[in-house]
C-alpha cells in the first residue's frame, strides 16, 4: 500500500509531464501536417529562389500578414494591417508568383504556422542555410515567451556540433530533415 | 601551329588581359573615396601573412579580408546571432562610412602592437584573455568567420564599462552574449565621442523614454538628420509589433542607425540600419513614441 501511494503520484506527474512536453507536442503537431509542411517547404523554396523573403502573421486569428522581402542591401517590411497596397506592389515588382504566394498563406493559416523563414548556421567555415517554420506560442503570463521551431535542411547535416545540441537536448530530431527547437522569438 | 609562334599571341593576350584588370581595378578605385583609398593603401602596405602572437587565434587571411570588406560595403558589418555586439556593431558601422582610414588604422595598431589610441588619446588595450578569445568566437552565424569584426568588437566590450557590466567585469568564453558585453545609454555615448571626438547630442536614458510628445519626437528627429547623423535606442520588440505575447518589457534592447523618417498620411515611414542591412518599414506616430528610449545626434567634431 505503502508503495502504491509512492508509485501513483509518481506516474501521474510523469503523464501530465509527457503531455506538456513541447518534444511530444511538436512531434505529434509535424506528424498531424507532415504533408502541409512539405508542400510549404517547397512553395516557399520555390518563391524564395525568386527574390528572398520571409513571411507570417501577426494575430492569433490568422488575418493580417507580414512579409520581410531582403535584397542585397535593404529589408523591407510590409503589413498587410497598415501597408497592404504596398506590399501587393512590391510582390509584383518582384515578379513573385501571386498565386503561389496565395497558396502558401492558406497552407501557412489551414496549419496555424506563424511564420516561415530561412537562417544559417556556421560549422566551422561551413555556411548551411536552413529554412523553419515556428508555430503555437507557449506563452504563460510572467514568463518569458516562448515559441516552437521546426527547423527543415533540406539536406543530412552531420556535424559534430550539430549532435551535441542534439546530446544536450537543444535539438531534437523528429525526422530524417526535420528538428525541432524552442525560441523565445517566433520570426 | 608551333609553341615559338604563339609566343607573340600569347604576349598580346597577356598585356589586354592584364590592362582590362588594371583599368577594372582603376576604375574600382576611383569610386572610392579618398579615405577609402588610404585605408585600402594602409591595408597593401601591412604583412598579411604573419600570424600576430598577440591574438594567437585570429588567422591573417580571415581577419584581412575582412578589413578590406568592412572598408567596401560598410553598410555590411554584422554583429552575428547571439551575441550583445549592437552597440559596437552601429558605432563600427558610422566610423567606416566616414572614416575608414581611422578605422584601419586602430585595428591593425590593435593586431600588431594589442593597443591602439582612440581620437580622444583613450588608449585601448585589450586583456590577455580577449586576446586568446578573439578568432575562437563559434555559434556566432558570420561573425565566426570574421575574425576581424570578433578581434574589434571584442575590445570595445572589453575597454568600454557602464553599470550593465559591474558583475560581469572580466571575459569568458560565451561572455559576446551577457552582460559582459552589454551597453547602457551613456556608455554608448561615451563611446561615440571617444572613438570618432564627436559632439554627441543625447536625449533618453535606459528607463525613461524621451520626454517629448510624439508630434515633437518625430520633428525632434527629422531636425538632427538634416543636421547630421542620428543614432538610436529602442526596443526592438516593439518594432516588430504582434499579437501572440500577453507582456513585453519596457527596456530598451538595441542600437541603431537611423537613415530616414518620413511622414506618410498618419503613419511614419522609417529607415534604418542594423544587422548589415537597412531595414525600412511603416510604424505608427504612437509606437514610434513608445519604442524610443534615446536619441544620439553627432552634429560637429
Amino acid at each position: 500500500m505503502k508503495v502504491l501511494k509512492l508509485v501513483i503520484p509518481m506516474l501521474l506527474t510523469l503523464a501530465i509531464g509527457q503531455s506538456c512536453s513541447p518534444e511530444r507536442k511538436s512531434a505529434s503537431y509535424y506528424h498531424e501536417n507532415k504533408r502541409e509542411i512539405s508542400e510549404l517547404k517547397n512553395e516557399y523554396d520555390a518563391l524564395y529562389r525568386q527574390q528572398a523573403f520571409s513571411a507570417g502573421f501577426t494575430d492569433k486569428t490568422f488575418k493580417y500578414y507580414v512579409m520581410q522581402i531582403i535584397t542585397d542591401t535593404l529589408r523591407a517590411i510590409y503589413n498587410s494591417e497598415k501597408r497592404k497596397d504596398e506590399l501587393w506592389q512590391n510582390v509584383l515588382r518582384f515578379h513573385y508568383d501571386t498565386v503561389a504566394l496565395k497558396r502558401m498563406a492558406a497552407m501557412m493559416k489551414k496549419i496555424k504556422c506563424l511564420w516561415v523563414g530561412k537562417t544559417d548556421r556556421y560549422f566551422g567555415e561551413k555556411r548551411e542555410v536552413f529554412s523553419y517554420i515556428s508555430f503555437q506560442s507557449a506563452d504563460k503570463a510572467f514568463r518569458e515567451n516562448k515559441y516552437y521551431v521546426l527547423i527543415l535542411p533540406d539536406h543530412k547535416i552531420d556535424y559534430p556540433e550539430m549532435q551535441e545540441q542534439i546530446r544536450k537536448g537543444k535539438l531534437v530530431q523528429i525526422d530524417s530533415l526535420v528538428y525541432f527547437t524552442t525560441t523565445n522569438r517566433y520570426r | 601551329m608551333k609553341c615559338k609562334e604563339l609566343i607573340p599571341y600569347c604576349s598580346m593576350l597577356f598585356v589586354l588581359l592584364t590592362n582590362k584588370v588594371t583599368c577594372y581595378s582603376q576604375t574600382i578605385l576611383s569610386e572610392l573615396n579618398p579615405a577609402q583609398q588610404r585605408a585600402l593603401e594602409l591595408l597593401d602596405r601591412s604583412d598579411t601573412i604573419s600570424v600576430s602572437p598577440l591574438w594567437p587565434h585570429i588567422k591573417p587571411v580571415y581577419f584581412f579580408s575582412n578589413i578590406r570588406s568592412n572598408i567596401l560595403y560598410p553598410g555590411k558589418i554584422n554583429q552575428g546571432h547571439n551575441t550583445n555586439f549592437c552597440s559596437y556593431a552601429a558605432l563600427t558601422h558610422l566610423l567606416i562610412k566616414y572614416e575608414p582610414d581611422n578605422y584601419t588604422r586602430m585595428i591593425l595598431s590593435l593586431y600588431y602592437t594589442g593597443k591602439t589610441t582612440l581620437y580622444s588619446k583613450k588608449i585601448l588595450t585589450p586583456s590577455k584573455r580577449v586576446r586568446q578569445a578573439a578568432g575562437l568566437l563559434s555559434d556566432n552565424g558570420e561573425l565566426n568567420i570574421l575574425h576581424a569584426n570578433q578581434l574589434w568588437f571584442l575590445a570595445m566590450a572589453d575597454n568600454f564599462k557602464g553599470y550593465l557590466n559591474l558583475f560581469d567585469h572580466k571575459y569568458s568564453i560565451g561572455d559576446e552574449n551577457t552582460f559582459w558585453a552589454a551597453t547602457n545609454y551613456s556608455k554608448f555615448n561615451k563611446m561615440v565621442r571617444e572613438f570618432g571626438g564627436y559632439h554627441v547630442h543625447a536625449i533618453g536614458s535606459d528607463l525613461i523614454r524621451p520626454s517629448r510628445s510624439k508630434g515633437n519626437l518625430y520633428k525632434y528627429m527629422v531636425n538632427m538628420l538634416d543636421t547630421g547623423l542620428v543614432m538610436i535606442y529602442i526596443n526592438n520588440k516593439l518594432m516588430y509589433p504582434h499579437k501572440f505575447t500577453l507582456f513585453n518589457l519596457p527596456a530598451p534592447t538595441h542600437f541603431v542607425v537611423l537613415y530616414e523618417l518620413h511622414k506618410i498620411n498618419d503613419m511614419i515611414e522609417i529607415k534604418y540600419w542594423d544587422y548589415g542591412l537597412k531595414t525600412e518599414q511603416l510604424i505608427t506616430m504612437k509606437r514610434l513614441k513608445k519604442t524610443i528610449y534615446g536619441v544620439s545626434s553627432i552634429t560637429k567634431r
